[in-house]
């Protein structure tokens, strides 16, 4: 369903022991969203969004997955997809096995399974190579590798940190295409961080500013070509300058 | 099930594993092959000192097994495929409850094959026969024994398990185990090595099916409680990277 709240959090905090990773984070991603979250090194996306995997726990705040909170978060989660960080594959076991480990981690039938994961290996390059050993995968095939098995059992949302790193051009062109084209024929939504803004510029359609743990600044795509055009500055100097800014500002 | 599914796949796909099986049956079948009748009361059952050699000896390839297994526990927090399956619902009790009965299982599995490919090469080449079982309650002996054998080996697995939780790094995991193992070997503490090699007095007085047999191995029973407990607790609470 368009305009759908898949994802909202409020007040989302990350705190390790003195240090606030995540800093009363609130916002929400509704369906159909390519939602792009930047900031530089350290700025918390990674925290956040392990967070909404449910690989750390908030130190405070709330979050909703599909209108699930709570106990029942880990349960709507079955409809979510995550590739965090370095892509993780089982090396000594071949491309088709990681995805059927993923399949049974979701509970798949294996009668079901196997044109949809040989579909999937087609959908990410690796038909040719899904009976070889994940060992012997380039980076970018094992980034490739690891945005098939998120994608295993067609979810709805997927999550994905900075899933361009190590992937030369050609490779970053063909993910970016790959995203867009699930976005518009599957709907599929799109969270994913970066610190490349150019990047993130041909893939985005809403933009979430995250510095020091705090969401700075949220807009769309459109509005952003509004904020930057009358001031004459490009995409990554507006940033630049929300961080000049940031010291008492909080997203409005 | 599904869940217990992967966790046999991924120990099967591991290479350190299989290598590590095989290393521990070729010691199975040298003990079996070399072992010789003699009239130490321990030998004259047939089977107590090979096995104790097995559970006893810090040479034996058991150990290194338990320690790459709980290694390949800590190796999917440094590799991070533990992301895809919490990832994508999978509760963080289930995945601990499916891992730790493969574990086990699989222990149980290459303890009780090396016993089968020992007493086969005991027979076929030492001549230990059907005579030799008809000692009282032979078989009881040899369930007994063995059930408290495998409990011990456990409960060294459920520390090195508690380790991998605590360090989430496998080669560190991988070190920690066998000091621990060391540690025991050089009679730092006692423990479940300590105590197997303790029950050759029994099974020399013939006392392996007494309360005072069992006895001796209740500290195995609690260290394999605790260190289960501890684990799961450390699993369930902690942030994974």
């Amino acid at each position: 369903m368009k305009n759908e709240d898949i994802l909202t959090t409020r007040n989302l905090t990350k705190k390790y022991r003195k240090e606030l990773a995540v800093d009363q984070v609130s916002m929400s991603i509704k369906s159909g969203d390519i939602y792009g979250f930047i900031g530089e090194n350290g700025a918390g996306k990674t925290t956040f969004m392990r967070m909404v995997c449910g690989l750390a726990r908030p130190s405070a705040g709330e979050m909703e997955l599909y209108g699930a909170s709570g106990k029942e978060l880990q349960k709507a989660r079955k409809n979510m997809g995550a590739l965090i960080e370095n892509p993780a594959v089982y090396p000594n076991m071949t491309a088709m096995e990681n995805l059927e480990v993923q399949r049974r981690y979701l509970g798949i039938e294996r009668k079901d399974s196997e044109e949809m994961l040989e579909g999937l290996l087609e959908l990410v390059g690796l038909a040719d190579v899904g009976r070889k050993k994940a060992r012997n995968f380039s980076l970018g095939m094992k980034q490739r590798l690891g945005l098939a098995i998120a994608l295993t059992g067609n979810p709805r949302f997927i999550i994905l940190d900075e899933p361009t790193i190590g992937l030369d051009l050609v490779g970053k062109a063909e993910l970016r295409n790959l995203l867009i084209k699930l976005n518009r024929e599957k709907g599929l939504t799109i969270f994913f961080s970066s610190h490349d803004l150019s990047e993130m510029q041909r893939l985005a359609t809403r933009y979430g500013f995250l510095h020091k743990g705090r969401l700075i600044k949220e807009l769309t795509a459109q509005e952003l070509e509004q904020e930057c055009g009358p001031q004459g500055i490009d995409a990554e100097q507006y940033f630049l300058n929300l961080i000049l800014n940031a010291g008492g500002e909080r997203k409005k | 099930m599904r869940l217990f599914a992967n966790e046999l796949c991924k120990i099967k796909a591991s290479r350190s594993v299989k290598w590590i099986t095989i290393i521990f049956f070729c010691f199975a079948v040298l003990a079996g092959a070399v072992w010789k009748k003699g009239a130490n009361p321990v030998e004259i059952y047939g089977f107590g000192a090979p096995f104790l050699w097995i559970l006893g000896s810090g040479a034996s390839g058991f150990f290194l097994y338990a320690a790459v297994v709980a290694g390949l526990f800590a190796s999917e927090f440094e590799s991070g495929v533990i992301h895809n399956a919490l990832g994508c619902g999978v509760r963080r009790s289930s995945y601990f409850i499916a891992k730790v009965t493969a574990i086990f299982g699989v222990t149980v599995l290459i303890y009780l094959s090396s016993l089968g490919v020992l007493f086969l090469f005991k027979c076929r080449i030492a001549g230990f026969g059907p005579a030799e079982l008809i000692f009282a309650d032979y078989g009881r002996k040899v369930l007994v024994f063995n059930g408290w054998a495998i409990c011990s080996l456990l409960s060294y697995v459920a520390v090195y398990i508690f380790i991998a939780c605590l360090f989430r790094e496998s080669v560190l995991t991988f070190i920690a185990s066998l000091v621990v193992t060391l540690c025991e070997l050089f009679h730092l503490f006692r423990g479940p090595v300590r105590i197997a090699i303790d029950a050759v007095a029994f099974i020399e007085r013939d006392r392996i099916l007494t309360p005072e047999f069992a006895a001796l191995f209740m500290p195995c029973v609690w260290i394999l409680v605790i260190s289960l407990i501890g684990a799961y607790t450390l699993f369930l609470v902690q942030d994974i990277d």
